[in-house]
């Protein structure tokens, strides 16, 4: 019996295929969303923690600005260190062949590696500088690979104070630097930003550091106190101008990963839930549609004497032969797309190996997921095989019980069309399937906004960045804070224009026992190439009494607009203030402290402080510009606004090109399948209704229209309630990951995106509609004339 | 058309003239059909359903058409619908050719003079039993076609004996309430002619007269020409015409001079 029954599920499923992809595509969007986002949470934190342990990777850092190498044996005595290294590391401007900007390198100085020794380097290629060897640097991978650079080429900067020619020997990643990231940056930018590992002792001379260092990194004993540790390290370095130390938690690659792995666990959280929910939706529909049909086949079996365990059997397979394809096809979309991912973020994260891999944990969860789905959308069915009583199933459903409702009562006289009522009664007549049709068709247009609305919300931060915060040519970092005769010389050099001071200082702020690291800046009222500009484009007055603080420091610190927050100045002197927060700004970058300019040197309690220098260049002189910055010693880094912006757009469209791809794929196949969906069970349900009114003298076209406003109907009903949904989606997105310390993003949905919003599932709708029509111009009209079913 | 009282024309059996085909006097024949063959294939069977039908058919005639099942009435009656095409002859509907419509003309053809009833009523659960006729006359008032006003659909509704359930839906009347919706739907555009196929083929004998007597009330009233098919004899009594299939041909061709009543028709 049971093989005459699989020769039946067969037939079925080849009359059902149209319905049956539908399911499958769904699914497969699903689980490939799962697979391959769940597979790089592993395969990014399987390689962070390799990595983390391979390389060594420290687990307390701090720089001080200048500290003896005598003082490194009571740092190393602290308890709780289990090994302590310290080095010299300094940003100087370099000169790149081929290359028209300046670029920013940080050139650490480092050892051979030994046993235990921190921060391993893993060679890609050529070898580590020989101990002692006099400029002979190793390369970050992606600073290399960014600038096509590799052993054998010559890089000019001055070091110290005077030019030195750079030979590249090598190429090497380590897990201090898997994300290359400007101090102050938001994006990375491989060309022009980069890690030269020099030889410790030649680096230490090179900046005239010799027996001295100004970083320090450590690994913790087991048990051992993290806070404990750092509490101790700041007392000691105080005196030696600390920054503050910070534990992993804090540094900034470390930050970013994880960050990346937190985005990638919540989205193949909330994606397949979504694509699987609609699957479970339209396996309960499919199944539904086929047992109405088959009642009576139902009833005969029952009267033979099938037991209902063999037809449940039956029509389970039914429900979980698109669930297990599209599972197996999602499987491998999601392995195929994990590979892409891997060679994005292989673009971004430097690791030794990143590779999308099976994981069979995630496979597995993956299949039981789609089985869960096809489960709980066949449930209703089933359970309706199971009461179906013999006899009666035998017999005909009766007609559908239709009575006057909420249309009749709220139609005008132009809906009094018998056509109108028949489509809009059809809908009513099942209000939760009409509704979790128009939600399914809505949430086509939500998966789009939540896609590309990121497009929006970048390109409001560009805006906000490059036209509104930042619109000087250059800006230039000091080594050392200098005076306001420092600007004089700047104004000298060739084609400069307008010369804005930036004045900032390394604080450390703090609010009860919570404290965070950042820079106190003197805003000047007038200041024209570089502004405070919240998340909206908005000049920011800066509060006259009191400090305004980034919206986000004052989130972690507790602090709000009155309340006091404690000021360490990091500069050697450990000056305390405190002072009223006068205001909060939605900044971008966020972690800033900003008071005005003419309020910071009795706050530092030094005279004139200026940390750097915002210049406004004619674009004939920056060449030579260019040259005179790089070998000025005391400037540490230059940054152009155009190659930033440059490399903001590179960095985005490449990133969004894949995802935006990928979301549009999946947001259309949502929406086609749900349509194509309603517009199958309309048509089944509806079929000998049809059929009647072809006969009856309908045109095709005419009965056509009945079933496209009634697929029409519910788009409009579900697109719009999908544009909401989406926009809490991206809200949510905006408040999860959009709003932490690194880096704030505002909440933008612009029109093009609400339109390709509404475009995608309109079109992946109409494209649906294709088969239903063809479908419907093949009516059976002779046929209806005799069969009641 | 007019709405006239029907002049009924009564005609003897003819046995010179084929079978089916009546000459008529002053009237030319609604359909008229010469040579009417219909094969088609079932799997591997070529099943010959019609085979070399000649058939006139005239305005104002309440035709029978009998035979047992197979005999070919239904495939008859779907082509002089346009439903079907015939594999050979022709068809007129008076001087259009329905072998040679495509599509587009026979929806039109169906829309504008063909009235259908089905046996199992085929109304749409979804509208009201005035909404169900007035689907129909409101697509035949879209045709734009001149001359011929629909009639109102709760005047037809009265006319089969329903003027009091104008708001029901399908589910909430019987069997044959939900007939004679049908039969109001088919009339109420005045349709050149009726096609029924087993009108009372799912009613018992009293619902199944009701319908009958709404069918010959329609056509004495409109003089619509009416085709029932049926393989049950007994209608046959209440015919003006019976005409017999048997594989596929017309075996038989009778005038009925006195037609009962049809609360006389026992089955």
């Amino acid at each position: 019996m049971r093989r005459y029954l699989d020769r039946k599920l067969l037939r079925d499923l080849r009359k059902n295929l149209g319905a049956l992809i539908a399911i499958a595509v769904v699914v497969a969007c699903g689980v490939s969303a799962f697979v391959s986002m769940r597979s790089m949470v592993r395969v990014l934190s399987d390689a962070q923690r390799d990595y983390y342990e391979l390389a060594r990777f420290p687990q307390v850092f701090a720089q001080v600005r200048r500290a003896p190498d005598s003082e490194l044996q009571a740092l190393r005595a602290l308890p709780g260190v289990a090994r302590l290294e310290a080095r010299v590391a300094n940003e100087v401007v370099l000169r790149i062949p081929g290359q028209r900007e300046p670029a920013t390198a940080r050139i650490v100085g480092t050892r051979p590696p030994s046993n235990g020794t921190l921060n391993h380097l893993v060679l890609r290629e050529g070898r580590l500088p020989y101990p002692g060897e006099a400029d002979a640097v190793v390369m970050s991978e992606g600073f290399a690979r960014a600038t096509d650079l590799g052993p054998g080429a010559v890089l000019r900067a001055v070091v110290g104070s005077r030019w030195h020619e750079l030979r590249v020997v090598g190429i090497a990643v380590t897990a201090e630097y898997t994300y290359e990231l400007r101090p102050g940056d938001m994006l990375p930018d491989p060309a022009r930003y980069g890690i030269l590992w020099m030889d410790a002792e030649r680096t230490a001379a090179a900046f005239g550091m010799e027996h001295a260092w100004n970083e320090v990194q450590l690994t913790l004993m087991a048990g051992a106190s993290e806070r404990a540790v750092i509490d101790a390290l700041d007392r000691r370095l105080a005196e030696f101008g600390s920054l503050g130390a910070y534990s992993r938690d804090l540094h900034p690659a470390h930050r970013f990963v994880s960050e990346e792995i937190r985005q990638n666990r919540t989205f193949a959280a909330v994606m397949p839930l979504i694509f699987l929910g609609v699957a479970a939706f339209l396996v309960h529909t499919v199944l539904g549609r086929v047992v109405s049909q088959q009642r009576d086949q139902i009833g005969t079996l029952k009267a033979f004497g099938v037991p209902s365990s063999e037809l449940l059997r039956h029509y389970m397979l039914f429900a979980l032969a698109p669930v297990l394809a599209g599972t197996l096809a999602g499987s491998g979309l999601g392995l195929w797309l994990a590979g892409g991912l891997a060679r994005l973020y292989a673009e971004f994260y430097r690791f030794p190996e990143l590779h999308g891999r099976l994981v069979p944990g995630v496979l597995a969860f993956a299949a039981a997921l789609g089985i869960v789905s096809a489960l709980l959308g066949a449930l209703g069915a089933l359970r309706r095989i199971l009461a179906m009583p013999p006899a009666e199933s035998m017999r005909p459903e009766p007609p559908a019980s239709y009575a006057r409702g909420i249309i009749d009562r709220v139609a005008g006289p132009r809906l009094r069309s018998p056509v109108v009522l028949m489509v809009l009664r059809g809908l009513t007549h099942r209000p939760w399937r009409t509704a979790l049709g128009a939600f399914g068709i809505g949430l086509g247009a939500a998966v789009v906004i939540t896609g590309t609305f990121g497009f929006d919300s970048v390109g409001r931060m560009r805006f906000v960045l490059f036209e509104r915060a930042l619109r000087s040519d250059v800006s230039v970092t000091f080594a050392e804070a200098q005076g306001s005769a420092a600007l004089h010389a700047l104004s000298a050099l060739p084609g400069v224009g307008r010369v804005e001071p930036v004045r900032s200082v390394a604080v450390r702020m703090r609010h009860g026992h919570r404290s965070r690291q950042g820079a106190l800046v003197g805003v000047e009222p007038d200041a024209r190439l570089r502004q405070v500009v919240d998340l909206d484009a908005r000049t920011v007055r800066i509060a006259p009494a009191g400090v305004t603080l980034s919206a986000s420091v004052a989130r972690v610190l507790g602090l709000g607009v009155g309340d006091v927050v404690d000021i360490e100045f990091l500069d050697g002197r450990r000056r305390r203030i405190s002072m009223p927060v006068g205001a909060l700004v939605d900044d971008m970058a966020g972690g800033s402290a900003y008071v005005d300019a003419a309020m910071l040197p009795a706050l530092v309690g030094v005279g004139d402080i200026v940390s750097g220098a915002e210049l406004a260049v004619a674009p004939e002189a920056l060449d030579a510009l260019y040259e005179r910055l790089a070998a000025s010693p005391n400037v540490r880094s230059v940054a152009v606004r155009s190659a930033l912006r440059r490399s903001f757009d590179e960095t985005l469209s490449q990133n969004f090109a894949i995802v935006l791809t990928m979301l549009v794929i999946f947001a259309g196949a949502l929406a086609a399948a749900t349509v194509y969906n309603a517009g199958r069970v309309a048509l089944s349900e509806r079929s000998r209704d049809l059929a009647s009114l072809r006969v009856l003298g309908f045109s095709r076209g005419e009965v056509a229209r009945i079933l496209f406003g009634e697929l029409s109907v519910l788009a409009v009903m579900g697109i719009p309630v999908g544009i909401g949904i989406g926009i809490a989606f991206a809200a949510a997105i905006v408040a999860s990951f959009g709003n932490n310390e690194l880096f704030r993003m505002p909440l933008v949905v612009g029109p093009l995106t609400v339109a390709a919003g509404i475009a995608v599932p309109v079109i992946a709708g109409a494209l649906a509609y294709v088969p239903l029509r063809r479908r419907l111009d093949e009516l059976d009209l002779i046929g209806v004339l005799k069969t009641r079913e | 058309m007019q709405v006239s009282l029907t002049i009924t024309r009564r005609f003897s059996y003819a046995p010179a003239r084929p079978i089916g085909v009546t000459s008529e006097v002053n009237n030319e024949p609604i359909f008229h059909a010469r040579g009417l063959s219909k094969s088609y294939q079932m799997g591997e069977v070529e099943v010959h359903a019609l085979r070399g039908v000649d058939l006139d058919l005239f305005e104002s005639e309440f035709v029978v058409i009998l035979g047992p099942s197979g005999s070919g009435k239904s495939t008859l009656l779907n082509i002089l619908g346009g439903l079907d095409a015939p594999t050979a002859g022709a068809v007129r509907f008076r001087d259009h050719s329905l072998t040679d419509a495509d599509e587009r003309e026979l929806t039109r053809y169906r829309r504008e003079h063909v009235g259908f009833v089905f046996q199992f009523y085929n109304l749409i659960p979804s509208l009201t039993a005035y909404e169900n006729v007035a689907l129909i006359t409101s697509l035949v008032g879209e045709s734009g076609q001149a001359g011929r006003p629909s009639a109102d659909p709760a005047a037809t509704l009265s006319l089969v004996g329903l003027g009091e359930r104008l708001d029901s839906f399908p589910a909430q009347l019987s069997g044959g309430e939900q007939q004679r919706v049908a039969i109001a739907r088919a009339v109420a555009k005045r349709p050149d002619v009726l096609l029924c196929d087993e009108p009372t083929g799912a009613l018992d004998v009293e619902t199944g007269k009701l319908v009958l007597e709404a069918l010959r009330r329609v056509n004495r009233e409109f003089g619509t020409l009416t085709v029932v098919i049926t393989h049950n004899a007994s209608v046959a009594s209440m015919a003006d015409r019976v005409l017999r299939l048997r594989n596929g041909q017309i075996v038989g061709d009778e005038r009925n001079a006195n037609p009962v009543a049809t609360e006389e028709l026992v089955w």
